[in-house]
Formats: C-alpha cells, sequence, structure tokens
C-alpha cells in the first residue's frame, strides 16, 4: 500500500515513516501543505496521514481542497488540538478518523492498519493468491478449487496473512491482530494455528507442504514469524538474506512441539 | 473572567498544543525502539528522544513562568482590593 505522511514535525515523520515502512508499505514523508497538495494531485496514496498544523498550507485547508476528490484514499488526521470542532470539522470534510496527539505509535499503525482493511474489503471482496481463493462475504476458502474448511480463526489468520502477502508477520503482530492478545502472554497459539492452516491448505493440494513435493507456502521467517510467498520463485540466494527457513510441516511441528512442550512444563 | 485570565488561559492552551508534539515524538520514539535490533538506529531514537525531553522541559517552564505572573499579578489584586491576609 501506499502511504503519504504529511508532518513537518522532522522527528515525528521519520518515526512514522519508518514504522509504517516496518509493515510493508510504500511510505513517502512530505514536510509542508503545498509539497502534499503537488503530490496528491500527480498521484493519490492509498492512506494519507495529515497532521493539521503545517507550513504554507494546513491540514484542513488541504482537506478543503480535496472535498469531493478522495478518489478512495483514507485519510487520517492528526491533531495536537483538542478542541473538538476542528475534529469533527475534518471528519466532515472526509477524513476517516483523527487522532489527538500526543498518540501511541502502536495506535497510530493499527488505526492505519483499520483503515486500509477497510478500504481493501471494499476493494476486493475476493483474495487469491497461490491458487488459493478467500471469499470475504461467504467466508469460505478453496485451493485450486477444492473447498477448504477452516475454523473462525483459521479463517482470520488466513485472511491477515493473504492482506500481507510477500509480508514477514511477526507472532507478536499475528497474536494483536487475530487473536487481539497481547504479545506479553507468552502464548504459543499462532504457531499452533499456523500449523493447522499448514496442514488443512496442504490437503487441499498434495504436491505441496506435507506431501514433501511442493514448496511451503507459508514460510517460517526465522526469528521474526511468518510470510505468505507473494508467489514468485524465491532464490536460494535471496532466502539466504531473508533468512527464511523453508521447513516442511515436520520440521515445523518439531518447533512448534518443542514451545508446546516448553509451555506444559 | 478578568482579561488576563483568559489571556492565561489562552497561553496555557497554547503550550498544552506546543507540548503535545515533543510528548508524541518521545512516545513514538521510546515504542519504536523498543522493536529495534540495530544499535545504530537505537542511538538515532534516544537522540531524537532526548530532544524531544528538552523541548517539553522549555514548554514546561514557560508555563511554569505563566502561572506564577498569573499568580503573582492576582496577589496584587487582592492587595489592591484589600482581600489579603494581612492584619
Amino acid at each position: 500500500m501506499r502511504v503519504l505522511i504529511v508532518e513537518d514535525d522532522s522527528a515525528l515523520g521519520l518515526f512514522l515513516q519508518k514504522g509504517l515502512k516496518i509493515e510493508g508499505h510504500e511510505v513517502e514523508w512530505l514536510a509542508d501543505g503545498e509539497s502534499a497538495m503537488e503530490r496528491l494531485t500527480l498521484r493519490r496514496p492509498d492512506l494519507m496521514v495529515l497532521d493539521l498544523s503545517l507550513p504554507k498550507k494546513d491540514g484542513t485547508e488541504i482537506l478543503e481542497a480535496l472535498v469531493g476528490r478522495f478518489e478512495g484514499m483514507s485519510v487520517l488526521v492528526l491533531t495536537g488540538r483538542n478542541e473538538v470542532e476542528i475534529r469533527v470539522k475534518c471528519l466532515n470534510l472526509g477524513a476517516d478518523d483523527c487522532m489527538l496527539k500526543p498518540f501511541s505509535f502502536h495506535e497510530l499503525r493499527a488505526r492505519c492498519r483499520a483503515l486500509l482493511r477497510r478500504r481493501e474489503q471494499f476493494a476486493d471482496p475476493v483474495l487469491r493468491q497461490s491458487g488459493i481463493e478467500l471469499h470475504r462475504m461467504e467466508r469460505r476458502v478453496t485451493r485450486d478449487g477444492v473447498p477448504v474448511d477452516l475454523t473462525v480463526k483459521e479463517f482470520a489468520l488466513l485472511e491477515f496473512l493473504l492482506q500481507r502477502r510477500g509480508v514477514c508477520c511477526s507472532r507478536a503482530e499475528l497474536l494483536r491482530e487475530v487473536w487481539q492478545m497481547s504479545p506479553d502472554t507468552g502464548t504459543n497459539v499462532v504457531d499452533v494455528y499456523i500449523n493447522y492452516l499448514r496442514r488443512k491448505l496442504a490437503a487441499a493440494c498434495p504436491a505441496d507442504g506435507a506431501g514433501g513435493a511442493g514448496p511451503e507456502l507459508i514460510e517460517t521467517v526465522r526469528g521474526s514469524g511468518y510470510m505468505l510467498r507473494d508467489g514468485r520463485p524465491v532464490s536460494p540466494a535471496e532466502l539466504g538474506r531473508k533468512g527464511v527457513q523453508r521447513a516442511g510441516i515436520a520440521g515445523i511441528s518439531g518447533i512448534e512441539q518443542g514451545q508446546s512442550a516448553r509451555k506444559g512444563a | 473572567m478578568r482579561t488576563s485570565d483568559g489571556n492565561l488561559l489562552r497561553e496555557l492552551n497554547e503550550q498544552l498544543h506546543a507540548m503535545s508534539q515533543p510528548m508524541t515524538v518521545l512516545l513514538c520514539a521510546m515504542e519504536y525502539g523498543a522493536g529495534l535490533d540495530s544499535v545504530h538506529e537505537m542511538r538515532e531514537a534516544v537522540r531524537i528522544s532526548q530532544e524531544a525531553c528538552e523541548r517539553l522541559r522549555k514548554n514546561v517552564v514557560s508555563m511554569q513562568v505563566a502561572v506564577r505572573e498569573a499568580i503573582e499579578e492576582s496577589k496584587g489584586d487582592e492587595r489592591f482590593l484589600g482581600h489579603g491576609h494581612a492584619g
């Protein structure tokens, strides 16, 4: 997803840019309203994080100039003013959400994700990748046309991985986004459910994973988390750089069983 | 409400607004820094946090000065109006 940050504070702009890049987005940061308007005339991002107090042209002026021309772009407004009228005005002008400073970086990221998720839901009710089709409205999944019977959590997990295909999702992130649990809980539920998902997806496509012949669709990124392959072949050199462990289900099960055993102990 | 009280409230509101910026930087730097593996990036986060702390300190000092001046002014008013505790 393309994200445009318009924030005049260089330290904050830098953190927001770095933080959202980690999420796998293409992020551009501009420090004044006029540059933002120029950029918006050239190309609309998927999400704009807009500070209200800006040099040259403030955030409200930008929103006023964009009324009726958002073209599917989501807007998250940041403001240090606690007057409710300002936030109401921004929302009325077409902003999707407002955050009052000081805010938590985690909350901002979560709100960005929610806005992009909502946007994506409207954009495409079916997520497709490597023969997998996830029908969001009908809540059903197929792989190469074969139905895959998933539980509610397995479905939510696959949906999240499909939305972030090609990007490593950390265990903490999956725990927070899919289970709404704190990463501090120390549970291995993510590993367990990834294993369930792999088995079910592999069962629908005998050439994959468990059969040993095909590549693993959900890769383990050693020390980081999991990633749904984006469909293109990955070279061994690239694998080495990413630190991706292309473990088969048996290998993963071994790791997960070890974790389960530690939990049990 | 006296004009000076109104000015003081407006000034405090402005100061609070000014404080929200370094506070956000500080919060973001701490949360972002907590997830970093790179020493270089960690140092950068600490440096930016220190700058934000300094900006916060200056804001707090300005607020203290404004409040102190307002208190002094109100004491003067009380003495003028004969509402003081003297005697």
